[in-house]
Parts: C-alpha cells; structure tokens; sequence
C-alpha cells in the first residue's frame, strides 16, 4: 500500500475511534454512524469470505472446470437452491431439507467433539497425583484442591438426588455439601475470568489510546 | 400429507447424516472416512449459502427500513452503502479478499471499529465489576477476592502491594480456577452429548414444525 493510502488510513481508524469512544459521552449519531458501519463492513467482509473461501473453491470452480468427476457437488447445490428457497415465503418448506442436513452434520460433529475433544480428555487430565512424593507438597495439595474443585463444580449440575427415606435424605444432604463447595470452585473461576477479561479489554483500550496519541502525530510530521 | 411426509424426510436426513458423521469418531474405516469428509464438504457450503442468507435478510431489513423512513433509516443508508462497497471492491479485484483495496478497508475501518468497540466495553465491564463483586455473600466474597488477586497478580501495582500475590495468581489459576472451569467443561460436554443424542435418536426436533 502507498504512503498516501497509509496516511488516509490513519486518519481515518483515528476518526472512527473517536467515534465509537464518543459512546462514553452518551448515546449519540457519530457511535451510532460507527456502530453501523461496523456491521456493514462485517457482513461484507463475510460474504466475500462465504465466496472466495468456500462457494467458489469448493463448488463453483470444480462444477464449471470438470462437471462429469465432480458430479457428486449437484447434492449441495440443490441443498443450497432449496436453502435459498426459504427467501420466499411459499417455498418455507422446501428449506427445511438444508437445515435438516446441517443440524444433522452439526449435531454430530458437536458429539464427537464433545466426548473426544472435552470430555475424555478432560477426564484423563483430572487424573493426577495426589501422592507428595511425585512432585513435593506443594503440588499434591493443589492436585488435591483441582479434582475437588473438578468433581464438587460438577456436582453443582446435578439437580437429582431428593430422597424421602433415610438413605435418600443422607445421600441429598452428601450432595448439597459438595454442590456449595462447587459453587464457591465456580465463584474463584468466574472472580479469575472476570478478572483476565478486565485486562484483556484494558489492554485493547490502552492500544486504541495509544493508536491516537502516536500514529497521528506521526502523520503531522 | 405432503407436509407429514416433509417433516418425516427432514428428521431421517437428520439422523442419516448424522449418524454418518459420528460412526467414523468409533469406527476407524476407508470408506466411512470419505463419506465423512463428502459430508463435511457439503456442510461447508451449506453454511456458507446460509451465511449470504443472513446477509441477503440484513440488506432486506435494512432497505425496509429506509423505504419505510423509519427512525435511524439514515444509518441503514451507511451501513448498506459500506456492505455494497466491501462487496463490490472484493468483486472487483480476482483476489477477492485478498486484494488491497479490501485489505485497506479490513485494515483501517474494520479492525479499528471492532478494537475500539470491545475496549469500550472496559469501561462497562467495570461498573459491572463494582455491582458483581459487592461483597453481599459468601459466594461474592470469593469471587471478589479471586478477581482481585488475578487482576493484580498482573500489574506492578500488585507487585508493590505484596511480592507473593504473582505467584498466588498463578496458583490460583493453576488450581481452583481450572478445577472449577474443568467442571464447568465437563458439565456442558455431558449437556451436548445428552442433546446430540436427543436430536440424533428424533426426540428433539428444533427444525421441523
């Protein structure tokens, strides 16, 4: 990109930052106007991505450039023919068949990767040492604390387990000790979240400030 | 019934394909490992169709809108006329979004806007943190205490205040925290099982109606 382009360019971040921190000031047209153009940009930058990275690739090119090898892309065409179908309100119906594709395909990739991507491992990562002698006290204690902070902030999901009889009563009192434990596992999680996502967010201010105070002066050189 | 039929072919592609794609996380086979990636390739087309869907609807709301003169529609102006821009620079150019003019609008609109919007929500994020971490409990009194070690384990204030509280942040991080996250995980993955189960046996049926 040439200097000019570049100079323009940072004039014109400069001017939509100052835009969308003007939200501080309360809700006015400049936010609104950026809000906006944030949106547009987004959904425009989508599409091509939707394009150029998937529909021409993918379907597009290999449909024109060898139709009889690539025969078999005429199913997700016509899905996605019926997909765009639900643009009209008669033709609703036909739309269901795409959508039924893809929440079947979605649904059992989210499966697998639920068991194979969290649950399992996971499971195999809470398995530590509790034993002193592995890697001193200091780590066996906060092995010890990390599975029952696992186990007790699991428990705080299990909603079952009232009993009217002796047995039943013990083993729902045994569970809500451990759901309150849970709850305060939980609480440290949310407190440590919380806590990075004020930086993390801090630290984007602090460049957007720091954006302004020396790339325009920059500029004016 | 047509419509009967409709819903009857819409819950069978669902389990069909469904079941497709999951039997090759168990069974280790050829010709399940194509049909799966076949099938991954046409959801990937699908869901990109499905995205221009989404951005045919938003141009549509937004030109209703304005045919509407309903209030803000001078926005929906500006916001149409920079979707069409994007689109047509992208167009232009055979690199799409690779091309320059597309990259110094990602460049210089996008990503300064996107920044700007969520450092905004610095400011917001604290007047939450002064309602969350008011100390009305025990649970907030944990998690306030927690916030607060993790916040200043990470900056020299922290450092001056107590020497230790870096190493107390890592700890706390190393241990409660991701045994309470880990519980968390494993709670929401045994959710979606139970739903992917549910949907792939017909026993919820969020699409069809």
């Amino acid at each position: 990109m040439s200097d000019v382009s570049n100079l323009i360019g940072i004039w014109v971040s400069a001017l939509l930052t100052v835009m969308v921190l003007s939200y501080l000031l309360g809700d006015n047209p400049l936010y609104r106007l950026a809000e906006h153009l944030f949106v547009g940009t987004a959904v425009g930058y989508a599409v091509l991505v939707a394009y150029y990275s998937l529909l021409r690739p993918r379907l597009i090119l290999p449909l024109l450039q060898a139709p009889l090898e690539n025969w078999t892309l005429v199913v997700p065409l016509l899905l996605a023919l019926l997909l765009l179908a639900r643009l009209n309100h008669s033709w609703r119906g036909a739309g269901m068949a795409p959508l039924a594709f893809l929440l079947g395909v979605g649904v059992a990739l989210a499966l697998g990767g639920a068991l194979f991507g969290s649950l399992l491992p996971q499971v195999e990562g809470t398995m530590l040492s509790v034993n002193p002698a592995d890697g001193g006290w200091g780590v066996a204690v906060g092995n010890l604390v990390l599975v029952i902070g696992t186990v007790s902030a699991l428990a705080y999901f299990y909603f079952t387990g009232q009993g009217d009889t002796g047995w039943g009563r013990l083993r729902a009192g045994f569970l809500k000790a451990w759901r309150g434990l849970g709850k305060w596992f939980i609480m440290v999680t949310f407190g440590a979240i919380f806590a990075s996502t004020v930086m993390a967010r801090l630290s984007l201010l602090i460049g957007r400030l720091q954006f302004l105070i020396t790339e325009i002066p920059k500029t004016l050189r | 019934m047509k419509v009967k039929f409709g819903r009857s072919l819409a819950i069978a592609i669902t389990i069909g394909t469904g079941l497709l794609v999951l039997a090759n996380f168990f069974v280790r086979n050829e010709f399940l490992r194509r049909v799966q990636q076949t099938l991954l390739d046409w959801a990937l087309i699908l869901a990109a169709v499905a995205l221009l869907l989404g951005a045919v609807n938003v141009v549509a709301t937004h030109l209703r809108k304005i045919r509407g003169r309903r209030p803000g529609w001078v926005y929906s102006l500006f916001l149409l006329a920079a979707l069409g821009t994007v689109v047509l620079l992208g167009f232009l150019d055979p690199r799409g979004v690779a091309s320059p003019a597309v990259s110094w609008v990602f460049l210089y609109v996008h990503v300064p806007l996107q920044a700007t919007i969520f450092a905004l929500t610095a400011f917001f994020i604290a007047s939450a943190a002064y309602r969350a971490f008011r100390v009305r409990s025990v649970d907030s009194f944990i998690m306030l205490v927690a916030g607060i070690i993790v916040l200043l384990g990470q900056v020299p204030l922290g450092q001056a205040i107590w020497d230790r509280i870096a190493a107390a942040k890592d700890w706390i991080l190393a241990y409660p925290s991701t045994g309470g996250a880990r519980g968390i995980i494993l709670g929401v993955a045994l959710g979606t099982i139970l739903t992917g189960l549910r949907v792939l046996l017909g026993i919820d049926r969020p699409h069809v109606k």
